[in-house]
């Protein structure tokens, strides 16, 4: 489906990667930032991801765009205008006041937050992009059973929803336009929501499931899962560099967050500064 | 399918979860304990960390189970969960709207806010009403995550964390009912324990440096709204689905069929 | 010995008021290519799961008797020794695949079989060499068309090396194109590989039968009750077959018809190659009538069209393709026109502009000669019915009753009234007894039958119907067209877009070809299918009895072929052709 982040195909260090692996290194990075609340490390985390992407990854700079554009305008949206109208300061802080109308105020302490908060979804944005972008659905699902022993039917369950899902979007295209002809409009009051909800969710759930049940027939009729052992015409390996790039992964979000203690930048991580 | 394998399951997970939440309590306990300890005891952190060992230790004995599911079970599992990850990923656009609530009413709009966060553990409900094995939960909520992190999710890949902790914790909720009843109670107890989850990660990575009243009050939230948008949501969805026939070979239809 | 060996084969579902199968005994033999007849609801397809011995592991279901391949019981085999000898290819070219890409998929069989990589390799490309494939093996499964998938499906099937094929409706979810080439590729395979056999379950017989060695029929009840080869069984049990709605090659059909009416023939055609040395002595000598008889009309003429688009152009998005390119067409009221064309030609896409669903700009579409932009959704609504291809689409209620009553409902009308007209079209439709079930829960036959009726609860004087007969088997197919006929004879204006010529040739009076986003062609489907270079441009199959009607020279005074058995009747009798639709069996 096109989702806000799709796989991009190419060839490069970040795609030739184990996935499992892969993604092992990545959630240490974005581990490693959550735990961060000053705007500054999240910065450091961001162009950290963004040199992977471009350097390692090979990603051309519209791939990721979008997605990244659209956090931003939703985090200024949300956490910078947000917390500018609302921001309430630690007791006994004093609050800078950069404009005022009525009750109306801006403040900016809370713009600081709103972009810190913002600066910090969009580096936890950024590594999953890196991950989507240069790993192929399947590698990834056939990773998790070879690797990370994920119960292998479960795995093929996936493949198969995510094979599902254009049909999805079609097909809740056409139940619209189908309900429109027989009259029904969308009623804006809440009830009439949750109905229309229901209306369209059944006959998409319903059709889904239906699917579903003739290709696990379809699936069984090919002997899935009938012998005590089954082999991979795409065998997913694990080599040394997988190893060092998770390792990698770890010191690169150590070295990060110790240099921006150094640097006296740091909050979170049981950290706060100096007021 | 026996009961006595069914029970088997159930018994693995809660087993499993327990001991693993405690082996984490106590490796916790040791590290804190001394002169120049790693950290520094104290018991928010035990619980937190004893809940990720009990979700953790519900996963892994999960996985076993998963092995011994049907094909079709597996496969409606991952479809629904892959249906309802899309809606996650979907309500996590209309989540930033929310910040205005968080933000305009001073310390309590977390609370607030969080009345809107059950819906997060609907395939961790739903799921397991319809495919009634041991694993179902911990299943559909992970692949529900999956699909969210992968369409793209402003909590990029922590959504996987989190995945585990709701699922986790349903799952033992219905591990300890056997995996036998799945009346509207059970449900509600097995999205108290997804909320559990969710408030237990989002504690230990975002609101640490939050007051302990606000928290608290987030819990209380999380445990109503779950109730509302994921217990009796889920079972009011499945039941519909149930009445166009479309699951009539899943233990669900089989259930109402029997009466 | 038989390869097959099935004995006293019962198997019934839970909670199924009677079983799938009952007592069936049958043999097989290595390399045969069985056709199996029925009914929907006559276990066709449970058979084909109980040989591939997924009953009862896979679907539930309790089952008796025996079945025997090459001379061992399923029963004592193992689910994987069990599924190695039967290769399944399903109807629904959307939900038998669980890879992305197409190697993938055909390698998932052979994993599953645990063999060794280049073992795997080697016979990826065998396989899809059998069904023309090699060139997209890398491709994404959901690129191809549903022709290849289906015949992807079967290149999976035959990379596991099976000694049966079961093909369940392969080609039920095609057009005719696909279908017909589908065929061809079975066709090569039977003789590239005679040890296989061949069991398929199929409805439209033309372009299959040379290939059947043997025909098996199986009646309402999931009993057997005929078998034998093609030109006897359609010969013996004429009657037999005409009570099940059974849809014989067009040519046997015409045959038969003719032998009850007192002709000596002596022997059946299955083709129209046949055909023609059987006939050879009854077609006329003397010249056909100036002009084929006429279809009777809707009863309203005149007056402005009911549907018009004028000079219409779209594009789904800017700098996209044009889908419709500067095209005019009118249906006049009362008309029955069916609407065909190659996939993608813009027919759904003209269809969803006459309801607004695709929003035309001002003076381009017009109902009854109104300009559709000037009208309300209600409005509309209340003068064309559109029926979608899957009638699940449109419902949104949870009981029969209640969705015919829903336009109502929205349209507030009073609730008398409201019962009445659900009433009457609960029993004119024949749901009555289904009164109060989930719409969903409906048959396929039923569910195509509400949704149409839920298009005629406000009185709705043109009805739009998507694919109507499309993966239906031939019983509901013809029961819904001669609803449809009935309805059109009460002046309601009918719009069809349809692959299926039978369709056309039989019921439709008129017929418009979209080719690349225009009209290439309006007229009788007579004029159609006399045009060879439109009917090739178009990807049409035209009727059997068309070629066949070349074959002889035959041909009405302004160039057209006589298409439908009721004409050809009149015509091999020697008396005058009759007009009117032909029944079809």
């Amino acid at each position: 489906m096109e989702g806000l982040l799709n796989y991009y195909a190419a060839d490069s260090f970040l795609h030739r990667l184990n996935p499992t692996l892969k993604l092992a290194g990545l959630m240490a990075l974005v581990v490693a930032v959550t735990m961060a609340f000053d705007p500054w490390t999240p910065l450091a985390f961001l162009l950290l991801g963004l040199f992977m992407l471009r350097v390692l990854a090979r990603v051309p700079v519209r791939q990721f765009i979008r997605p990244l554009l659209l956090f931003l305008v939703l985090g200024a949206l949300g956490f910078i205008s947000a917390n500018a109208f609302f921001y309430t300061p630690l007791p006994g802080r004093p609050v800078t006041i950069l404009w005022q109308a009525g009750g109306v105020r801006i403040i900016l302490e809370g713009i600081r937050v709103g972009i810190s908060l913002t600066l910090r979804m969009l580096s936890i944005v950024i590594f999953s992009i890196l991950f989507v972008a240069t790993t192929d659905p399947t590698d990834f699902v056939l990773s998790l059973i070879q690797q990370a022993r994920f119960p292998f039917r479960l795995g093929y369950g996936i493949l198969v929803a995510y094979r599902f899902m254009p049909m999805w979007r079609t097909e809740l295209e056409i139940i619209r336009a189908a309900h429109r002809i027989r009259g029904a409009g969308e009623r804006p009051t809440l009830r009439g929501r949750w109905e229309q909800l229901q209306r369209y969710a059944v006959p998409l759930l319903a059709s889904a499931i239906r699917k579903s049940e003739r290709v696990a027939i379809a699936m069984d009729s090919k002997a899935f899962g009938a012998l005590p052992r089954r082999t991979y015409y795409r065998d997913v390996h694990v080599r040394p560099v997988d190893w060092a790039f998770l390792a990698g992964c770890v010191l690169a979000a150590a070295a990060i967050v110790w240099g921006m203690a150094q640097l006296g930048l740091l909050e979170g991580y049981g950290v706060v500064p100096e007021a | 399918m026996t009961g006595e394998r069914r029970l088997g399951g159930g018994w693995a997970i809660i087993l499993a979860g327990a001991l693993l939440g405690i082996a984490t309590v106590v490796v916790y306990w040791f590290a804190s304990q001394g002169e120049g300890a790693w950290v520094t005891w104290s018991e928010i952190n035990a619980v937190v960390l004893a809940a990720m060992g009990v979700a953790a230790g519900a996963a892994i004995a999960s996985s076993e189970e998963i092995k011994r599911w049907t094909t079709w079970e597996s496969i409606l599992t991952a479809v629904l969960g892959g249906v309802i990850g899309i809606l996650f990923w979907l309500w996590g656009l209309f989540w930033e709207l929310l910040e205005f609530i968080k933000a305009g009413i001073p310390g309590y709009g977390y609370a607030v806010r969080d009345l809107f966060y059950g819906f997060w553990f609907l395939a961790a409900i739903l799921v397991p009403y319809i495919v009634r094995r041991p694993g179902a939960a911990l299943a559909a909520e992970m692949v529900g995550a999956i699909v969210s992190a992968l369409l793209g999710s402003q909590w990029g890949l922590t959504v996987l964390i989190s995945g585990l902790a709701q699922g986790g914790l349903a799952e033992v909720v219905f591990a300890l009912r056997g995996y036998k009843h799945y009346d509207l109670p059970t449900l509600i107890a097995a999205s108290a324990g997804a909320a559990l989850g969710s408030w237990i990660v989002d504690y230990a990575f975002w609101y640490n440096e939050l007051a302990v009243p606000i928290v608290v009050l987030m819990l209380i939230a999380r445990f109503i709204s779950a109730a509302v948008l994921s217990g009796w949501l889920g079972k009011v969805l499945s039941d519909a689905l149930a009445a166009t026939g479309a699951l009539d070979n899943t233990a669900l239809g089989r259930a109402r069929i029997q009466g | 010995m038989a390869w097959i060996d099935v004995r006293h084969l019962t198997v019934r579902y839970p909670r199924a008021p009677r079983p799938a199968l009952q007592d069936v005994s049958f043999q097989v033999e290595r390399g045969e290519t069985l056709l199996l007849l029925g009914p929907s609801g006559s276990g066709k397809s449970t058979l084909g799961l109980c040989l591939a011995g997924l009953i009862p592991d896979s679907v539930p279901a309790a089952m008796q008797g025996e079945v025997l391949i090459a001379g061992q019981d399923i029963a004592a085999l193992t689910v994987g020794q069990r599924t190695a000898q039967v290769g399944i290819v399903f109807q629904d070219p959307e939900a038998q695949f669980c890879m992305l890409t197409v190697e993938d998929e055909v390698a998932f069989g052979l994993e599953n079989m645990a063999l060794p990589r280049d073992e795997m390799e080697l016979r990826i490309r065998e396989s899809l060499g059998l069904v023309g494939l090699e060139e997209c093996r890398r491709e994404r499964v959901d690129r191809l068309s549903g022709g290849q998938k289906q015949r992807l499906a079967l290149a999976c099937a035959l990379a596991r090396r099976p000694s049966i094929l079961f093909l369940d409706e392969p080609t039920a979810n095609l057009d005719p194109a696909a279908r017909f080439e589908f065929f061809q590729w079975l066709a090569r395979l039977r003789a590239q590989q005679p040890d296989t056999t061949i069991i398929i379950v199929e409805h439209i017989l033309d372009d299959l039968i040379t290939m059947v060695d043997r025909v098996m029929l199986l009646n309402h009840e999931g009993r057997l009750v005929l078998s034998g080869a093609p030109a006897q069984v359609f010969q013996a049990n004429g009657e037999v077959l005409d009570e099940m709605g059974i849809w014989l090659p067009q040519v046997t059909a015409l045959a038969r018809k003719l032998r009850a009416a007192g002709l000596p023939l002596d022997r059946l055609p299955l083709t129209v190659d046949e055909a023609e040395e059987v006939f050879a002595g009854l077609v006329p000598a003397g010249p056909l009538p100036a002009e084929p008889p006429r279809r009777p009309a809707g009863s309203t003429a005149g007056g402005p069209p009911a549907l018009e688009a004028r000079r219409l152009s779209f594009r789904y998005r800017a700098g996209g393709p044009e889908v419709l390119r500067d095209l005019s067409l009118a249906v006049p009221q009362g008309a029955f026109m069916a609407l065909v064309g190659p996939n993608g030609a813009g027919k759904t896409t003209l269809a969803l502009h006459f309801v607004d669903i695709l929003r035309p700009p001002a003076g381009h579409v017009f109902l009854f000669g109104e300009d559709i932009t000037a009208l309300t959704t209600a409005d509309i609504t209340a003068r064309v019915g559109f029926v979608f291809q899957n009638p699940e689409h449109q419902f949104v209620e949870r009981t029969v009753e209640a969705e015919l009553a829903y336009s109502l409902r929205v349209r507030r009308r009073p609730e008398a009234e409201i019962a009445q007209i659900t009433d009457t079209l609960l029993a004119s439709f024949g749901l009555t007894t289904y009164r109060k079930m989930n719409p969903f829960a409906l048959s396929q036959g039923q569910k195509r039958r509400l949704s149409v009726a839920t298009m005629l609860a406000v009185g709705q004087r043109i009805l739009i119907l998507d694919e109507p007969t499309f993966g239906q088997d031939r019983n509901t197919a013809h029961a819904l067209m001669e609803r449809l006929q009935t309805l059109h004879a009460a002046g309601v204006t009918i719009l069809a877009i349809t692959h299926d010529m039978q369709l056309v040739a039989d019921y439709a009076g008129t017929a418009a070809v979209l080719v690349d986003g225009q009209v290439r062609f309006q007229g009788t489907p007579h004029a159609l299918f006399a045009d060879e270079e439109l009917v090739a441009a178009a990807e049409l199959r035209p009727p059997p009895l068309v070629e066949l009607a070349r074959r002889f020279g035959l041909r009405y005074g302004d160039g057209t072929a006589p298409l439908s058995i009721r004409e050809w009747m009149g015509l091999l009798q020697g008396a005058p052709a009759a007009g009117g639709p032909a029944k079809r069996g």
